[in-house]
């Protein structure tokens, strides 16, 4: 039979939550990966040996890693047209970091909007809203962002991007926080405040909104993952971040193919940078939904 | 039953609308959507004879009546690659995509289901925490970082299986692996959380007391209830997978629907790709519907409650 820890002990709470006790240590790996990403994007400039979209001067292309070769100013080799991978790699790391966070922003706050509104006002608004929702969420978001990119061809580069991940996220936000409105609705501080005398939208944005504050948070640091594995993802297809800018995605594309000649680093080279983001992001993510709503484990 | 239904059928309806009006909407967000059809390397007289053919000069009501009266004749337009009509290169490739996804589905589940059983019940255990670490780690890596390292390693170092193609059964592992892997992750998660709420339950409490021994409680009480989300969630999958196999199966080279699309990415050939994406919406509503239906015949509480 198992003891019901004393609600006032956090240690022993937190030790009873559901992925136990890996996680309790878990966040800082995680946050460190995160501070890591942050701090390398920020100075990326700085960190990288070398300008990422010129060729090393006198440099051959395609070259090994540096414990091959032994010429240690191309740590990690130089790429098909003779550019330092470790530098492109560095500075890949940008659009990631402003693709996965400004894209996540994008779509968390038209989600909140929507699903705010909605759930607050009910009624034919609600309707109309969740129907658009319903179409648009049936989409998958792949498809529907490689359609997007085919419209809006090359407008304005990473900010596009941005854009597009924004159009293709939000209904999974507006979906969870209508729900959560919902209830919220009915309960006493909201129906005093009516009662008070406050306008439908004070309601909403003083006593709704902080309210489900907590549920965007957690679904925001689980979307941040989704959305650069769908930046990487455009890229290796191509209609991305354009071309010579170094997105992890499109520098995976174009090393695939010296892969069966044996040449992993290129490849690899940008692929752990992508998986180690994604991870810290999820992970932070699981963490976030437990300590925050227990009961958002489905999502 | 029968009320719910229709509710349910019109609902559907009003969404496959919505989706013909946002697709539609988008196309002619730019201003030129005749441009956009063409392709950025169109000259200026194939722009204006696509213009032409599709009646982009005329009022934008008529031009959405004959956008929804095409396709709901089955009329998708015609792929420029290909010459052909969308729909038939659609259909002609639809049965490598089904056979693609319904083996990496049968992966998913078969791996998840259980690992996100075992992880809710011995939540405690290593075998349990290294589950929730590879799901974790599942779920972080892009498919097409799986799929070139299953490459280098099983096609490139080892020698064991083509790097890509179709035709025989050893073309098909690498692919249903990279294409299985993150839905594997995502189900195991989805099944632990599930079981774990279910699990709490007065039911379970209940069966447990009258004595009914752990394995059948969990297999039978328990399971059952947890796999609502579950299969929701995997029967949308197994669309996606049909449709959106984009990447895998180009870096496979698999001829299947994702090929098309990558095709028609590089190709910039946009009526293949808006085809592509209708007729995964339209799939995706179906399965909802189904779903909806199969689940008020199954607990009248859902068709009594709306």
């Amino acid at each position: 039979m198992t003891v019901v820890a004393s609600p006032f002990d956090p240690a022993r709470v937190r030790t009873r939550t559901r992925l136990g006790t890996y996680l309790r240590d878990a966040p800082a790996a995680a946050v460190i990966i995160v501070a890591l990403l942050v701090l390398v994007a920020i100075f990326a400039p700085w960190i990288a040996p070398h300008d990422p979209l010129k060729p090393l001067p006198g440099a051959r292309i395609n070259t090994d890693p540096a414990w091959q070769t032994g010429d240690w100013s191309a740590v990690l080799g130089t790429d098909f047209q003779g550019r330092d991978i470790l530098s492109r790699v560095i500075h890949g790391t940008r659009i990631s970091v402003v693709v996965g966070l400004v894209g996540t922003l994008v779509a968390g706050s038209i989600g909140l909007a929507v699903g705010v509104v909605a759930g607050y006002l009910g009624g034919i608004v609600d309707q109309i809203l969740m129907r658009i929702v319903d179409a648009w969420l049936a989409i998958p978001a792949l498809i529907f962002a490689v359609f997007l990119a085919m419209v809006f061809q090359d407008g304005l580069g990473i900010w596009s991007i941005v854009i597009i991940l924004g159009a293709v996220f939000w209904t999974r936000y507006a979906r969870v926080i209508r729900g959560e409105v919902l209830s919220l609705r009915e309960r006493d501080f909201v129906r005093l405040a009516q009662v008070a005398g406050a306008g439908r939208w004070r309601v909403m944005r003083r006593h709704i909104v902080p309210n489900v504050l907590n549920t965007w948070m957690v679904l925001a640091s689980l979307t941040v993952g989704v959305v650069i594995i769908l930046e990487a993802s455009l890229s290796f297809l191509g209609i991305g971040v354009p071309p010579p800018d170094p997105a992890w995605g499109s520098m995976i594309a174009e090393a695939r193919i010296g892969l069966l000649a044996g040449n992993w680093v290129p490849v690899a080279a940008p692929a752990v940078p992508i998986a180690a983001t994604v991870f810290a992001f999820n992970l932070l993510g699981d963490w976030l939904r437990i300590r925050l709503d227990p009961t958002q484990r489905n999502l | 039953m029968l009320r719910y239904i229709l509710r349910r059928v019109v609902y559907s309806v009003i969404t496959l609308l919505l989706l013909s009006v946002t697709i539609f909407l988008i196309v002619r967000a730019t201003g030129d959507p005749a441009r956009t059809y063409a392709g950025p390397e169109a000259s200026e007289e194939e722009v204006a004879l696509i213009r032409a053919e599709y009646g982009l000069d005329r009022p934008l009501l008529a031009q959405y009546g004959s956008f929804v009266g095409d396709i709901v004749t089955g009329d998708l337009g015609r792929s420029f690659q290909y010459r052909q009509p969308v729909l038939d290169v659609y259909l002609d490739r639809l049965p490598r995509s089904l056979l693609l996804a319904s083996l990496a589905f049968t992966l998913s589940l078969a791996i998840g289901i259980p690992a996100g059983v075992l992880s809710a019940v011995r939540s405690g255990s290593w075998a349990a925490r290294a589950f929730r670490a590879v799901a974790l780690t599942g779920v972080s890596i892009p498919n097409f970082v799986i799929a070139t390292a299953l490459i280098f390693v099983f096609s490139v170092k080892l020698g064991w299986l083509p790097t890509s193609g179709s035709g025989s059964a050893k073309q098909l592992v690498m692919p249903t692996i990279a294409l299985g892997w993150y839905f594997a992750a995502a189900t195991m998660r989805l099944t632990q959380s599930s079981m774990l709420e279910v699990m709490r339950g007065d039911y379970v409490k209940l069966a447990r007391l009258k004595g009914v021994p752990e394995r059948l409680v969990i297999l039978k009480h328990a399971l059952k209830n947890a796999l609502i989300p579950v299969l929701t969630l995997a029967a949308v999958n197994f669309v996606v997978m049909v449709n959106v196999a984009v990447v895998i199966e180009q870096i496979f080279a698999w001829p299947g629907i994702g090929d098309l699309v990558a095709v028609g990415i590089s190709m910039r050939d946009f009526p293949l790709v808006q085809g592509v994406v209708l007729m995964a919406g339209a799939m995706v509503v179906t399965v909802n519907f189904v779903l909806d239906v199969v689940y008020a015949w199954l607990d009248p509480r859902i068709r009594l409650n709306r």
